[in-house]
Order: structure tokens, then C-alpha cells, then sequence
């Protein structure tokens, strides 16, 4: 039988075992208001920021959330495809990607649409943020693999890739930070979500309890010109439960703020060391 | 009695607040140099500074948008230019009127095609595309410029850039007397030595090639920084 060399020798695709199991409801919050991993619904995950991890690119950052990781890396500016037209303002270009180990699923090599939407987002976040009139016919590439996913990935990458950009020495009017609430029914807002408490339409009938607001909402913002350049929301949420978390979100997101700071300073301060 | 007490107090804080004002605008500019930024932190007025590279204005104010540390460089008649010097070299695309250093990829009668490898001294991560047009080559006698007597592909040439031009080509001039070739071999690959503006010699076997050759300038002989 004819093989070929370059693919693993290992089946495509894969199940979870647990998903054969019969489907377990499990309640978000017990009755002492705590989630699963004993966190309370107002209580966020550490967050671990560090510059410069890809040495071969000109800027990254690795972004830690709890359990979730997250690299991304930057390249450029470089010149565009032959194919593209004159314009005196620079591209970005965003490719946002689940490595094949990081859910529970098993996810292809290739991007599916799932991942380009997320990176739709990503890049409409960046874009409000980078100095695009200083790199005429220039294109700026940006990864992100999230290496594991424990929930809020794309809020993690939305402040990797800033941070990355930054650490590339791409001109930015200002970072981008980034936060993700939960929104579980009857008023609860869980904050930070892990991948157990984020939302997933199957959910919806089993767990409504009477309230129909459920969903998950990711805020990108630009915190010291405080304004929210990009948000993501799925499920269904009624307006002012929408503008509510999105006020939350934004707040979460500014909290980050401080942290980010120190990340880029100390990779300054580590810069200044090489050279001395 | 009390009333118009409270009223003089009054008027001492305001004058002793606008003070404070006075001196915080004063000192907030020599505060902040050497210090540390971020893209997005507000650095100074624009009243006291103007912006340089790695700063925008907003608002009346200028605010950073560079990783690095806060610099001023005095002017004698201007207000001082503040910028951010960043880790990463100033110029990371050509622009208009920059000393490019490029290396010719292909020559036909009309323009030379090249790559462009560095800007103003520093070298760039990825090269560009740039052209040169027959009529950019030198600035006397542009109509009878043939190309395959100024260029061969291989040759180092400095040139000026001369705009953006289109999608694909950034069009570059060598059309002065201090831009050209620098660096050439011969049809064996010994390194050609220069003999006059249009004349290069090969050390080993002295033929003579034509090029259009760099005269040499103090403060472009040297190696891009790596």
C-alpha cells in the first residue's frame, strides 16, 4: 500500500472519549455562588505576559490566562504580493490558529471558519491601533496558535498580538487589551470564562432556567484613549444586558492594562542589559 | 469679618494652584526624558515640544507610540523635537528621498530591477523591490544612457528614492555624481576597482567594464549596521 511520508501515519480525525459519554448538565455555579474551579463570578485568572519568546521573529509575545496559552509573533513590514494594488497605507495581515493539541476536539492543520472569523476580529481590533500611514505599501503579518485552550483564548490573543506588535516596534496609537464575561442567566456574570463555562449554543435549552440571556461577549479596548475597538458576542443577549457586559469587559480589560505596562517595560529594561 | 477672611484664603489657594500649574508644566517635560514609554502614554504638550519619531500628536498633546525610552534633541531657533528611541532601528520602510542601498537583480534596455537591502545605513529584514528607469540613471546626456553599460546584475548600487511608484516598484534615481555602483565584480569575480564616473577596471585581468560609478563619499563608505 502506497504511504505517504509527509502526513503522520495517524488518523485525521478523532473524538474526545468523553463526548461518547452521555452529555452531563452541570451547573456553572453552585449554591455558594462559586464556579467549578472555585472561583467566584467576579474573580479573573492571573494573567502572565512575556515579550520577545520567538527569536526568529521581530516581535512576540507569549500570553498566559490560567490554563490557556497563547504565542503569537510578528513579521514585517515587508513589501505586499505582486498582485496587490498601490495604497499609501499598510496591511495587516492576522492568521489566528488552534494548534492541533490545544481543545479537547482535535482541530485540523488548516484554518477553518471558525478561526477566520476569530481572526477577522483580531485583525479589526489591531487595525484600529497600529499607525497604518507610516508603512505605505508594507504588509505586517501576525500568528497566533494557541498552544492550549482553557476558555477567553481570543481575548488572550487579542493582547498578545498587541504586546507583539509593540515589542516589534510597529507604531501603535496605543495598546490593545482585551477580556471576556460570561453571561449565565438570571443575572450572572462570569468573568474570565474557562472552556467548561463558555457559551455553546447545544447548552441553551438545558440550562435557560427562564432566562433567555445567555452568551459570551470578548471586548477589545484601547485603554488610555478608553475606546473599545472591537467586540465579539455569541448567543443571545438582550441590549441592555449586552451593554452591561460590554461595560464590564471593558473595565476587565482595563484592569490588564497595568500588567501589560510592565511587560513592555521590562522587556526595555532587558534590551538595555544586551547592549550594556 | 470671617467671610472676608475666607475669600482672601480663597484667592491664596487659587494663585498658589495656578503656581503649582505653572511649575508642573515647567518641570513635567524634563520629568519624563529618560523615562520609559509605552505606545498610547501621554508624554507633553505640544506647546513645549514638537513630535518626532515614535510620537503623535492628539489633542493638543503628544503622546508616544513606540516600546522604548524618551529622548530630546535641542534646536537652537525651534522648540526641541521629542522622540522615542526604540531598540529596533528608526527606518523600517523607504521613503521618499532616503539613500538606498540595493543590489540589481535584472537588467533589460529600459530600467534596471533591484532589491533594495537597506535604508540610510540600516539594514532592512526584508528587501524591497526597486526599479531604476533609464532616464533616472545620470542627470547629463539622459537620453543616450544605455543601461547594460551603467548596471549588471550583482552590482551594489546606492540610489536615491525618487518616489513610491506603483504597486510593485519603488523608483529610484542615481542621477548625481555621489550615487551608483560601489560594488562590482568582473566576468571572472574578481571585485572590480573604479577607474573614472563611467570606468571599472578588473584587478587580474584588466579589462575595462562600463558602469555608472558612486564617486566615493566620506559618510557612505561603511557597512549597514547588523
Amino acid at each position: 500500500m502506497a504511504t505517504d511520508s509527509r502526513r503522520l501515519a495517524v488518523p485525521q480525525s478523532s473524538l474526545d472519549p468523553k463526548s461518547l459519554c452521555p452529555a452531563k448538565v452541570e451547573r456553572l455555579l453552585n449554591d455558594e455562588e462559586q464556579r467549578l474551579d472555585g472561583r467566584y463570578s467576579s474573580e479573573s485568572r492571573g494573567i502572565y505576559l512575556q515579550c520577545g519568546t520567538v527569536s526568529q521573529a521581530k516581535g512576540s509575545c507569549y500570553c498566559e490566562l490560567g490554563n490557556t496559552k497563547v504565542v503569537c509573533s510578528v513579521y514585517g513590514p515587508k513589501d505586499v504580493e505582486h498582485y496587490e494594488d498601490f495604497q499609501m497605507e499598510g496591511k495587516i495581515k492576522c492568521e489566528f490558529k488552534y494548534a492541533p493539541f490545544s481543545c479537547s476536539k482535535h482541530r485540523g492543520h488548516i484554518p477553518d471558519l471558525s478561526e477566520a472569523e476569530i481572526s477577522d476580529v483580531i485583525l479589526q481590533a489591531l487595525t484600529a491601533s497600529v499607525r497604518l500611514q507610516c508603512y505605505p505599501k508594507s504588509l505586517i503579518e501576525v500568528f497566533i496558535i494557541v498552544l492550549e485552550n482553557d476558555g477567553s483564548a481570543v481575548s488572550a490573543s487579542i493582547t498578545a498580538a498587541s504586546l507583539a506588535l509593540a515589542d516589534a516596534g510597529i507604531e501603535q496609537y496605543d495598546i490593545v487589551t482585551s477580556a471576556s464575561v460570561r453571561v449565565y442567566g438570571n443575572g450572572n456574570f462570569l468573568e474570565d470564562p474557562t472552556s467548561v463555562e463558555e457559551y455553546r449554543p447545544q447548552d441553551f435549552d438545558s440550562e435557560s432556567g427562564g432566562d433567555l440571556n445567555h452568551g459570551l461577549v470578548t471586548v477589545a479596548l484601547l485603554p488610555t484613549l478608553n475606546q473599545v475597538c472591537a467586540v465579539l458576542s455569541n448567543g443571545h443577549l438582550e441590549c441592555d444586558v449586552l451593554v452591561e457586559t460590554i461595560q464590564m469587559c471593558t473595565s476587565l480589560a482595563q484592569n490588564l492594562y497595568t500588567a501589560a505596562r510592565k511587560c513592555l517595560l521590562s522587556s526595555v529594561k532587558s534590551v538595555d542589559q544586551n547592549n550594556a | 469679618m470671617s467671610r472676608c477672611s475666607f475669600k482672601a484664603w480663597d484667592l491664596l489657594m487659587l494663585l498658589f494652584v495656578t503656581l503649582l500649574l505653572f511649575c508642573f508644566a515647567f518641570i513635567s517635560m524634563e520629568h519624563i526624558l529618560g523615562q520609559k514609554c509605552i505606545p498610547g502614554e501621554r508624554l507633553t504638550s505640544v506647546e513645549s515640544c514638537r513630535s518626532g519619531t515614535g510620537t503623535y500628536q492628539r489633542q493638543g498633546y503628544i503622546f508616544a507610540s513606540l516600546t522604548g525610552v524618551v529622548c530630546k534633541e535641542e534646536k537652537e531657533t525651534d522648540l526641541p523635537i521629542l522622540y522615542v528611541a526604540s531598540r529596533h532601528k528608526a527606518q523600517s520602510v523607504p521613503e521618499v528621498g532616503n539613500i538606498v542601498t540595493c543590489k540589481i537583480t535584472q537588467i533589460s534596455s529600459r530600467f534596471a530591477k533591484c532589491q533594495i537591502t537597506a535604508v540610510n545605513n540600516c539594514s532592512l529584514a526584508h528587501a524591497f523591490r526597486g526599479m531604476i528607469r533609464k532616464e533616472d540613471v545620470r542627470s547629463t546626456e539622459r537620453d543616450k544612457v544605455e543601461i547594460f553599460k551603467s548596471f549588471h546584475p550583482g552590482d551594489i548600487v546606492l540610489a536615491k528614492v525618487l518616489s513610491l511608484g506603483d504597486a510593485q516598484w519603488y523608483l529610484l534615481t542615481t542621477a548625481e555624481n555621489e550615487l551608483g555602483v560601489v560594488v562590482a565584480q568582473s566576468e571572472n569575480g574578481t571585485p572590480l576597482t573604479a577607474l573614472s564616473h563611467n570606468e571599472m577596471q578588473c584587478p587580474v585581468t584588466h579589462v575595462k567594464e562600463s558602469r555608472k560609478v558612486a564617486r566615493p563619499q566620506k559618510e557612505h563608505i561603511g557597512f549597514p549596521e547588523r
